[in-house]
Order: structure tokens, then C-alpha cells, then sequence
């Protein structure tokens, strides 16, 4: 959405004025939230799994 | 010839005087947040402090991804349930939608000065929620099962709390005249009793106790790091506090209760409480570590009442509360509970004892709109609610994280040290040249490198 004036404008978020794209983009941040938490996951069995020597080359 | 001015109408000086006053709010509640946020890094520096050499960044990593978690969650749906839950476990669905992230009010809006500034006050509420479990669990919880807890406490525990107790039409103040301005209960006693129900299924730390029951200290590697990070905190309670009182607009301030106060009320009892907190855990310690935790609970138990104590009483409250602090953490120990900052201690009994006392203090007093005025047993009521909100929910959740092997790191990463294991970069890399590898500092010496699966989780 486009204005041209500021009289009486409120919430104006250009392209992403409709709820259904509003609703997307929320779901992409809760999405990024949950990848990242899977990573976490993933990052911790793999770092556990690595023996001492191998985790100091690695330093 | 010149022009002559025609001078401003009432309704023109009006508008000016309600603007002025708008932005004057927003910049209050802007430079609040701005404060709450070195409680953040109080938090970050106190439990880097805390922890071995051995865990020093991995205790950071955890303290900034709660930060990075907590903030979203509170934008997707903590500001909907804070706002959608004042009766209780049935929400009002209007509040509910209102406060979606799609709603017009969660962005930016000209004509919303409000939203955004109180929902970011909030948002590092929860961040405190889950900096309080964050110390508790450092050396041995896995970095995937603390954000899983976090999310829950910080995005939606806490914001359930504040919508029962810290709302103006909240259930726990309307029916029992719940009074709680500073949010010792909805905050401390929260994220204090989710910290202990946690710290049960988790288990205590390698080493930290012996066959025959008694304890040994696990030394964290910085104090100074520790006692400047305490410091950093109680500046960051300041905008804490300030983010507690409602500026209202041409008008007193009022609390979140809607009765009147003034911020030299707050200024008058936080000092106070936290002076006597020191000279509590002074008095009970002698060391600077306990110390500055005693100045804490010395504000967080004088929290209840921070419009209505006479600074005196609250000075002798947080004494009385902060001397008693120490000896709680060391009754946790005695039952094998391993919370590595005092958190429980702290914010847990500091919060319930604070509400307690303020039962019996500020009984009488009135509340709006023919409420009910406080009283001892609703304010004994009101923070067995909290306790039970807090806890209930972090035994169910951290049960089942210990249940699937997802709440603990496995042993032989605990004993080598979880910087090393999972935080790829060194705290201090000169100590390496010095000393050999820092997985020997702390009373942990080296393991020959188990893989996993080969050591089970203590």
C-alpha cells in the first residue's frame, strides 16, 4: 500500500499490508527461531561425539 | 507591513500539551529499556564469572541466545497472552488477536505511541526470567535445553504470571487484591521457582558433592567478573523498576494497579532495601559474592511494595530477607541441589518472602474500582500461585527433556569442559600457552576422550 498524504495514516508496512503476508512473515520468524534450535541440537551431537584430541586441532 | 500571529486556540494548546506529554512517555519507557538491558549484560558478565575457566564462553553463548530467543517469542505470542489473560486460563479472544503479530498495533504505527515501547519493556522482563534460570544451570545443562526452557518461561510463563497479577484487571488483584508493583512474584519467584524445578531433574554439577551428602565448592573463575556483573544488574533494576510505574499522561504516576505513586517512592525503598540487602548478606557471609546478591534480594523483597514502604521498614525488610538468603542456598545444598548462582535463593524465597511481608505490612490498603484492598492471605495466596505457575511447569517440561537424554550434557563433556566441546573460540587463549589446555582448571582434570555414548549423563 502506497499513501499520499500523512493525515489520518497509521500502520502503513508498504507491500505487506495484508494479513495473510503479515501472518507469513511471522511464521518465518518463529520458523528461524525453531532452525535455530535444530542446529543447536545438531551442533551439540556433533561436538559431544568428537574426541579431545580432534577438538584441539580444531582450536 | 507585518504580519500579526493569531494566537494558538485551547484546542491547538490541548493537542500540544497531549503530544508533548505522549512523547514524553515514550522517552521514559525508551531509556528504561535501554537501562533493563545491562541487566542483560550484568546476567552475561555475573555467570561468566561464575563458571570454571573451562565453561566461561559457553555460559556466555547461553545467557546471549536467551536474549535471541526470548525477544521473538515475546513478539509472537507473549504480549497476545499478557494482554488476552487477566481472567485466568480463559482468555479474552479480542485482547488475543489484538495482540498478534499481525495486528496493526505490533509495528510500526503513527498513531500507536504505546505499543511498541510497553511491549519492549516486557520483552526484557522476560529476558530477566531467563537470565534468572540461565545462572542456575550453567556447567552442565545442554545449551538446546535451556533455550527449549527459556522460550517457555520467558515467552509465555512469565507473561501468564503478569496477565494474572500485574494487570489491571488481573484475577489475582481483583479478586484478593494481589499487590506486587516491583513484580517479585511475576518475575522473580517465576523464573525462581522454574529455576529450582529444574535444577532437580538436572542434577548437580561433577564433584559438587560427596558420597557422604557433604559439598564441595566449585569455585567459579572470575569474582571480580562476577561482583562487577551483580553491580551492572541492580543499574539495570533502575530501568526495571521504572518500567514497573505508568506514566500517566497530565496526570500522577500511577502503578500498574492504577493507584497513585510517584517514582521518589520507588527511588526512596530501592536504595533502601538494597542498602540493607548488602548489610544482610554481609552479615551472614562476609564475602562480596553473597554480598551483592544480598542487594539484590534486598530489592527484590521490598519489590511488593516499593510505592508504600516507609524507607526504613524497607531497609530492615531487606536485611532481614537478604541475611536469610545464603542460608536458604545452603539448605538447598544440604538436599543435593546444585543452583550455581543462588538463584532460587535469590529470587525465588527472596520474592516469596518479600510478598509475605508486604501481607502483612500493607494490609488495608485500598485498591481501584472496589477491589479487593491488599491483604495477608492474598498476598500469601497470590504467591503460592506464583510459585506453583513457576514450578509446576519446569518440572513437567525439564522431566521430560531428562526423560529422552536431552537435558544434560553427556558426562565426559561436562569433565573436559563445554568450551571446549561446543564454543568454537577461547576465553582466554594466553592461558593455553601458559598453563596447556584449560580443561584441567577447575578441579576437572583432562578425560582421555570418551565419544559419545560411551559415559551416561550423571
Amino acid at each position: 500500500m502506497s499513501i499520499t498524504t500523512f493525515d489520518g495514516a497509521s500502520a502503513v508496512f508498504t507491500f505487506a499490508d495484508k494479513p495473510a503476508i503479515l501472518i507469513f512473515i511471522s511464521l518465518l520468524v518463529a520458523g528461524v527461531s525453531l532452525y535455530a534450535l535444530i542446529a543447536t541440537i545438531k551442533h551439540e551431537k556433533h561436538s559431544y561425539a568428537l574426541p579431545d584430541d580432534k577438538l584441539a586441532k580444531l582450536k | 507591513m507585518e504580519e500579526q500571529k493569531t494566537p494558538p486556540t485551547l484546542e491547538e494548546l490541548q493537542a500540544l500539551i497531549e503530544m508533548t506529554n505522549t512523547l514524553n512517555m515514550e522517552i521514559f519507557y525508551w531509556w528504561c529499556i535501554a537501562l533493563m538491558i545491562c541487566i542483560h549484560a550484568g546476567f552475561l558478565s555475573y555467570e561468566i564469572g561464575a563458571s570454571r575457566l573451562k565453561n566461561a564462553l559457553a555460559a556466555g553463548v547461553k545467557n546471549i541466545l536467551a536474549f535471541g530467543f526470548i525477544v521473538p517469542s515475546v513478539f509472537l505470542l507473549g504480549w497476545a497472552v499478557y494482554n488476552a489473560f487477566p481472567d485466568g486460563l480463559v482468555p479474552r479472544m479480542d485482547a488475543l488477536m489484538a495482540g498478534m503479530p499481525w495486528s496493526e498495533s505490533m509495528g510500526p504505527n503513527i498513531q500507536d505511541n504505546a505499543t511498541g515501547i510497553f511491549w519492549a519493556a516486557f520483552a526484557m522482563f522476560a529476558a530477566t526470567t531467563g537470565s534468572i534460570l540461565s545462572g542456575a544451570l550453567i556447567e552442565r545443562a545442554r545449551m538446546s535445553a535451556f533455550i527449549i526452557l527459556t522460550i517457555v518461561l520467558g515467552g509465555f510463563l512469565w507473561l501468564l504470571a503478569a496477565s494474572w497479577g500485574w494487570h489491571p484487571e488481573g484475577w489475582l488483584t481483583v479478586k484478593w487484591g494481589y499487590h506486587d508493583v516491583g513484580a517479585a512474584g511475576v518475575v522473580h519467584m517465576i523464573a525462581g521457582f522454574f529455576a529450582l524445578a529444574v535444577v532437580i531433574n538436572l542434577g548437580a554439577r561433577i564433584g559438587r558433592f560427596n558420597e557422604d551428602g557433604s559439598a564441595n565448592a566449585i569455585v567459579g573463575h572470575s569474582m571480580p567478573m562476577s561482583v562487577v556483573g551483580l553491580m551492572l544488574i541492580i543499574v539495570g533494576f533502575f530501568g526495571f523498576l521504572g518500567g514497573c510505574i505508568i506514566y500517566n499522561s497530565g496526570a500522577q504516576w500511577i502503578n500498574i494497579y492504577g493507584q497513585p505513586t510517584n517514582l521518589s517512592a520507588f527511588a526512596f525503598n530501592t536504595l533502601m532495601g538494597f542498602a540493607g540487602g548488602l548489610i544482610g548478606a554481609y552479615l551472614t557471609t562476609r564475602e562480596p559474592f553473597w554480598m551483592m546478591s544480598g542487594g539484590l534480594v534486598g530489592i527484590i523483597s521490598v519489590a511488593p511494595g516499593l510505592d508504600l514502604y516507609h524507607p526504613g521498614l524497607a531497609y530492615l525488610i531487606g536485611m532481614g530477607v537478604a541475611a536469610a538468603a545464603p542460608l536458604v542456598n545452603n539448605l538447598l545444598l544440604k538436599f543435593k541441589l546444585d543452583d550455581a548462582v543462588g538463584a532460587f535463593a535469590v529470587h525465588g524465597f527472596g520474592g516469596f518472602a518479600g510478598l509475605v511481608i508486604s501481607g502483612i505490612f500493607l494490609a488495608g490498603y485500598p485498591n481501584m474500582n472496589g477491589m479487593a484492598p491488599i491483604s495477608f492471605f492474598g498476598q500469601l495466596g497470590g504467591a503460592l500461585v506464583m510459585a506453583a505457575l513457576g514450578f509446576i511447569p519446569g518440572y513437567i517440561i525439564s522431566y521430560i527433556l531428562k526423560h529422552f537424554d536431552m537435558l544434560r550434557v553427556p558426562a565426559h563433556a561436562e569433565e573436559r569442559g563445554l568450551d571446549m566441546t561446543e564454543v568454537p573460540a577461547q576465553a582466554y587463549p594466553e592461558w593455553n600457552a601458559m598453563y596447556g589446555q584449560s580443561t584441567s582448571v577447575g578441579g576437572s582434570e583432562p578425560t582421555s576422550g570418551p565419544l559419545i555414548g560411551d559415559t551416561k549423563p550423571a
